[in-house]
């Protein structure tokens, strides 16, 4: 499995989102984390979009976990997008993942950081 | 039962005149009283009455543990006093009633104006250096005397005392019609009486006494008369020409006088 | 033609009248007396002329005359019939009669009384007598009176002390004594004891009144050197003397000086003073004269005793009768409430709490160490707290109390002992022919003469020693018991996905004993396993260990041979041979997990349930026998085969379970069917409990309950090898998820069981494996009931996560996602066992 067709990145509303697509798991999530910390560098604000993710497991979570650290660190606002009865949402509220940082999909995550 | 009809009150002259009261001692009843107590009714109000357990008084009332002393007496006659709403009364005690009296002054002083004391004695046993005119044995005696002079005391009662109904010219023929005591109640009164000390109290009288004294007197001799005389703050004694204990029956006017003049004093 | 009378000459007549004649003047001065009245008197006129007459009155007639005569003649003029007393010039006295007239003289001269005197005395003897038996009527009346009342206020009284007041009132009253004393025989101590004063005796062997009148059982009359008088009255019952009742009777009077107002006490009516003595008929009054007492005082005196000995006699009986069943009721309760303690020293703290202060006022237990009657206590309880931890009881002490206790003597005596100048009583506690130590009481009741007596101690001191020894021994058996009983119970059944086993022990609600009931779980081979439900007859270290060597047995030959029957028939050859729980029932069933097929045997045993899917139960009636070692009939070991569906579920119990006092056994077998099938939907994980809930509402029966249910899995479990590289992770769970869903799991319950089992197969690689994909880790899955189980397991070494992020966050996810998670890492690998109740429904 590649680590390319998991993330996508792009542009919107001055912000930039990460799309993490597919399986996130012990397997894929160094890799994915490796590529979304390099290839995001915007300061004005990061939306981790989950919508497309299929599977999130702890190693998934500890991944997302550094992401949002990494985006914080360099001074970004940071959201995640992930659907409210998904398998995703469904993992992160079991463990409580950060519950402010949640939002329903990007657009509402976009229009939270450039109010 | 009130005190009025228990100690057989018996009240003459003005409502609103100041009020004398007379109290008999041991051995008769307010009868002693007969000669002297009516000659102060025109200007004042006479209380006459007899002690529970003596003359027409309630004998119902007497309780023997309760007039085991004379303070009995003293609060008997502060109720009359009470229910009469009586204040500086003259009182005038014979014999043992003096110190009844006396006993009651000193309770009550707001209620007493003036303290006659006629044949008073504190105390009737000799005691050291006190002299009262008998010995302890004496008294003895005299206590002794009232058992075996019991039916002749108490003749008006022989007929119930005795028991004896089917021999009743035994009751008839000893009868006197005065001085009718319950024998029971004469014989505690008596000792009560005659073991009184009231020595202490003297000197608590707050009130203008005066002290009858008779010239020959074998139950309150001159002595005693004195000592009352010494030991009551301001006390005046007189002492009168009558002999006897009874000035009051002997020689009414001389007592009548001495009252009188007493009373008119300030 | 009659004599002429006799000329009268008016002196004459005078003088020598039948009757003394006094003239006095109105003070009393004597002015004129007759002979009659000399000659009587012996006194000479001239003595008499010119004197008062006061001075020839005895004293009593002086102040009579004065408050009496005197006023009378002056209010009626006449005074009749009066008693008078005249001193004679002997000094005798003249006892006499009086009638007086007061008459008024010529005008201008005094007034004159004129007193006739009579010889009185046989008229005052008469008068005495009459005055005499009146007063005897009247003081009889009176004290009857008295006696009655005292006689009514001794049937009310309860205390022995409490008899004082009505007899020193009868006493006061009836007899005016001075002082009324009452004396109590101490049998014991062979004396009289006076009640209500501290630590006088009197020998009986005295010749003090008090003790001869004990001694002659009547009254005793006693002059006293000083004239008075002491009268005894013995109190008696049935003849047997209880004491005596002392009425003292002093010469003196009271000092006149004190105050009338404290005079002991009035007068009753007619009632002379309390101790003057009287004399009558006597001319001379010689004092002090002894108090006189007629038979009737006597006789009275007599009946006051008697009256008070029989009070006493009830008294005693009253107290004797409250006493005993106040120690019979203790006793009681201190059983009761010893056996209710648990253990040894609870027990010990218990026996001295309950002791104080209802016997003693301090207890204390010192228990020997080893039996070393010289050595330092071994432990000691003590109440309440006392200063330097307790009494030390000297060694002699100690000697003579394990002499005596070893000596067997019933009831063991207790010895009295006074350490710095308190008292105390030493009791041996023993029990089984051996010492456990001492009972040491002090103060309170002890010292008193109150409830307790030796006999109570004694019987106080052995029942606390045998419920002591109890509580030691059966303390030690239930220590073992227990320990026994818990490596029994404890459930470490083989793990298999083809079944599974939940259990449940009740002890009975009011025992702490173990009991013999046990189940156990076990592969028969690799395609069958055995349960058995067993009951050993009996409580406590006898029965666990019977149990344990029983289920050991099954065990053992339940893999050695072929099907219950044989297995029945060996388990009795060896209860015989080991003579260890006979009468012992169990069921035995084994299943064979691919076929479904039951065998089963019942050895006495209630009969195992099966619940057939859908919640149809059935009890398992055939291959009954009886009890483990019963005699024939019990031999013929037989075995019943059926075969159960797939997602049966068998249950075996033990008959606590079901049995409910009046109540048919049949009855609570149909109440589990019921229960069973109500709880079929149950997960397996919750049966046990809820059924041992619902058969036993309150937590506990009368008796112990253990139960076994077995799941029969209806599904061939998910079983895999996954390879420990985590590329292998997705396609792993694409299988389970399927398989899961080929089940019936709902989307969020096959969710949570996929991560949850990914999790633990990435921990195994991770943590087990160091991703050595040459390896591979178990997965067996398997849904029963309503709940999927996962058992992930690999053969690698754990090694600790690297960093603390990492730690711990895979096994939070899997706490999260599953109701029940055990890991096993032993040294052959890290078995994960989970398992996760279906909440049912899609996403």
């Amino acid at each position: 499995m590649s680590a390319e067709r998991q993330v996508r990145v792009y542009s919107t509303g001055g912000c930039e989102v990460v799309a993490l697509i597919g399986e996130i798991d012990h397997a894929t999530a160094p890799l994915v984390e490796r590529d979304v910390l390099a290839s995001v560098r915007a300061a004005t604000g990061v939306v981790v979009d989950l919508t497309a993710t299929t599977f999130l497991d702890s190693a998934g979570l500890l991944c997302l976990d550094r992401m949002v650290t990494a985006f914080g660190d360099r001074g970004a606002p940071v959201r995640v997008a992930a659907p409210a009865d998904g398998m995703v949402r469904f993992t992160l509220d079991l463990i409580g993942f950060l519950p402010d940082l949640l939002t329903e999909d990007v657009d509402t995550a976009v229009a939270a950081m450039t109010q | 039962m009130s005190a009025v009809q228990r100690n057989n009150i018996r009240l003459l002259g003005p409502e609103d005149a100041p009020a004398i009261v007379f109290a008999h001692g041991f051995g008769c009843d307010q009868n002693m009283w007969r000669f002297v107590a009516p000659r102060f009714a025109d200007d004042h109000r006479v209380v006459l009455f007899d002690h529970v357990g003596a003359g027409n008084s309630d004998l119902g009332a007497y309780d023997a543990q309760r007039y085991a002393s004379l303070g009995a007496y003293a609060d008997d006659l502060l109720e009359i006093l009470r229910e009469l709403d009586l204040r500086g009364v003259v009182f005038v005690g014979h014999s043992v009633a003096a110190m009844i009296g006396l006993l009651a002054a000193n309770a009550e002083p707001d209620r007493f104006a003036k303290l006659v004391l006629v044949g008073p004695s504190p105390r009737y046993i000799d005691d050291h250096d006190y002299y009262g005119g008998f010995s302890a044995g004496e008294i003895d005696e005299l206590l002794d005397s009232l058992d075996s002079n019991y039916l002749g005391w108490s003749a008006a009662m022989a007929p119930v005392i005795m028991g004896n109904a089917d021999r009743p010219e035994l009751g008839e023929e000893l009868s006197n019609s005065f001085c009718r005591t319950d024998p029971a109640i004469a014989r505690q009164f008596a000792e009560v009486t005659f073991r009184s000390d009231n020595r202490a109290d003297l000197g608590k009288v707050s009130v203008p006494t005066l002290i009858l004294q008779c010239s020959e007197d074998v139950i309150a001799p001159r002595e005693v008369g004195a000592y009352c005389n010494a030991n009551i703050p301001g006390s005046t004694l007189i002492v009168l020409h009558a002999t006897g204990h009874c000035p009051n029956l002997s020689a009414p006017d001389e007592t009548f006088a001495a009252i009188d003049g007493f009373l008119r004093t300030g | 033609m009659p004599e002429p009378l006799p000329e009268e000459n008016a002196e004459d007549l005078y003088d020598s009248a039948p009757c003394g004649y006094l003239t006095l003047l109105p003070d009393g001065t004597i002015v004129r007396v007759n002979r009659t009245f000399l000659q009587w008197t012996g006194w000479r006129r001239d003595q008499l002329a010119g004197r008062r007459v006061h001075e020839f009155y005895a004293v009593g007639s002086r102040i009579w005359h004065e408050t009496h005569l005197a006023p009378l003649l002056h209010m009626q003029g006449e005074v009749r019939e009066a008693a008078a007393e005249f001193r004679r010039a002997d000094g005798s006295r003249l006892d006499a009669f009086v009638n007086a007239v007061l008459r008024a003289g010529p005008a201008g001269s005094q007034a004159l009384v004129r007193m006739t005197v009579f010889d009185a005395k046989e008229r005052r003897t008469y008068e005495r007598q009459l005055l005499e038996e009146r007063r005897s009527a009247e003081r009889n009346a009176t004290r009857v009176r008295l006696l009655q009342e005292m006689v009514v206020r001794c049937a009310a009284i309860e205390r022995v002390e409490e008899i004082v007041a009505p007899i020193v009132r009868v006493g006061d009253e009836a007899f005016a004594a001075t002082a009324t004393r009452v004396w109590l025989l101490d049998p014991a101590q062979a004396a009289l004891r006076p009640l209500g004063v501290a630590d006088e005796l009197l020998s009986l062997d005295d010749q003090a009144p008090e003790a001869r009148a004990a001694a002659l059982l009547d009254v005793v009359r006693h002059a006293e050197d000083d004239g008075g008088l002491r009268l005894v009255s013995p109190m008696l019952a049935d003849q047997r003397v209880l004491g005596v009742v002392s009425f003292v009777f002093a010469t003196d009077r009271p000092d006149p000086s004190e105050p009338q107002a404290a005079r002991p006490r009035a007068y009753g009516e007619n009632e002379p003073g309390p101790t003057r003595p009287r004399a009558y008929g006597e001319d001379e009054p010689a004092r002090p004269r002894p108090r006189a007492f007629g038979e009737d005082e006597i006789e009275l005196m007599r009946t006051v005793g008697r009256q008070a000995g029989q009070a006493l006699e009830r008294i005693r009986l009253l107290e004797e009768t409250t006493r005993r069943a106040w120690q019979s009721g203790f006793l009681a309760r201190l059983s009761r409430d010893l056996d209710e303690t648990v253990g040894f020293t609870g027990r010990a703290m218990r026996l001295v709490e309950l002791l104080v202060p209802d016997v003693a006022g301090y207890a204390q237990i010192d228990l020997d160490a080893a039996g070393d009657p010289a050595g330092e206590p071994a432990w000691r309880a003590s109440a309440p707290a006392r200063p330097g931890g307790g009494w030390t009881i000297p060694n002699d002490v100690l000697a003579t109390v394990h002499a005596a206790g070893r000596s067997g003597a019933a009831p063991a005596a207790a010895l009295l002992i006074t350490i710095d100048g308190e008292r105390a009583l030493v009791l041996p506690l023993r029990a089984r022919n051996a010492m456990l130590g001492t009972l040491l009481l002090a103060g309170g009741e002890v010292s008193g003469a109150g409830h307790v007596g030796p006999e109570f101690l004694a019987d106080l001191a052995d029942r606390a020693g045998l419920s002591l020894d109890n509580a030691r021994l059966a303390e030690r058996d239930r220590e073992v018991a227990h320990t026994l009983q818990r490596s029994m119970l404890s459930g470490d059944w083989p793990a298999d996905p083809r079944y599974h086993v939940v259990t449940a022990y009740r002890p009975a609600v009011h025992t702490l004993e173990v009991g013999g009931d046990w189940y156990d779980v076990f592969a028969t081979s690799a395609e069958s396993v055995g349960i058995v439900v067993g009951d050993v007859v009996g409580r406590g270290l006898h029965a666990a260990s019977a149990m344990g060597q029983l289920r050991s047995a099954v065990r053992a030959l339940a893999t050695a041979h072929d099907g219950p029957a044989e297995v029945l028939r060996h388990m009795d050859d060896f209860v015989s041979h080991f003579a260890a729980g006979q009468m012992t029932t169990l069921a035995y069933a084994e299943l064979a997990l691919d076929s479904g097929v039951l065998r089963y045997a019942c050895a006495g045993h209630p009969p195992p349930l099966l619940v057939e899917p859908g919640g149809v139960p059935s009890f398992l009636w055939e291959a009954r026998s009886g009890p483990l070692g019963a005699s024939a009939a019990g031999r013929a070991r037989s075995e019943a085969m059926l075969t159960v569906p797939r997602g049966s579920r068998l249950v075996l119990y033990t008959d606590g379970l079901v049995e409910r006092r009046g109540e048919r056994f049949h009855h609570g077998l149909d109440r589990l069917a019921s229960a069973a099938a109500a709880h079929w939907q149950t997960p397996l994980g919750l049966l046990a409990t809820e059924l041992s809930d619902a058969m036993l509402p309150g937590g506990g029966g009368h008796d112990d309950m253990c139960l076994l249910a077995l799941d029969y899995t209806d599904a061939p479990p998910f079983r895999t090898e996954v390879p420990a590289r985590m590329q292998a992770l997705a396609g792993f769970r694409a299988a389970l998820d399927a398989w899961l869903g080929e089940q019936g799991v709902g989307d969020y319950d096959r969710f949570g069981v996929v991560l949850a089992t990914a999790e633990a197969v990435a921990n195994a690689i991770e943590h087990g494996y160091g991703h050595d994909d040459a390896r591979t880790v178990g997965v067996l899955a398997q849904v029963d009931g309503g709940a999927v189980s996962v058992r992930v397991s690999d053969t690698g070494q754990w090694r600790p996560p690297r960093t603390a992020l990492q730690r711990g966050r895979g096994l939070a996810l899997i706490g999260r996602l599953m109701d029940e998670l055990v890991i096993d890492r032993g040294t052959g690998g890290t078995t994960v066992l989970m398992r996760r109740r279906a909440a049912g429904g899609g996403r």
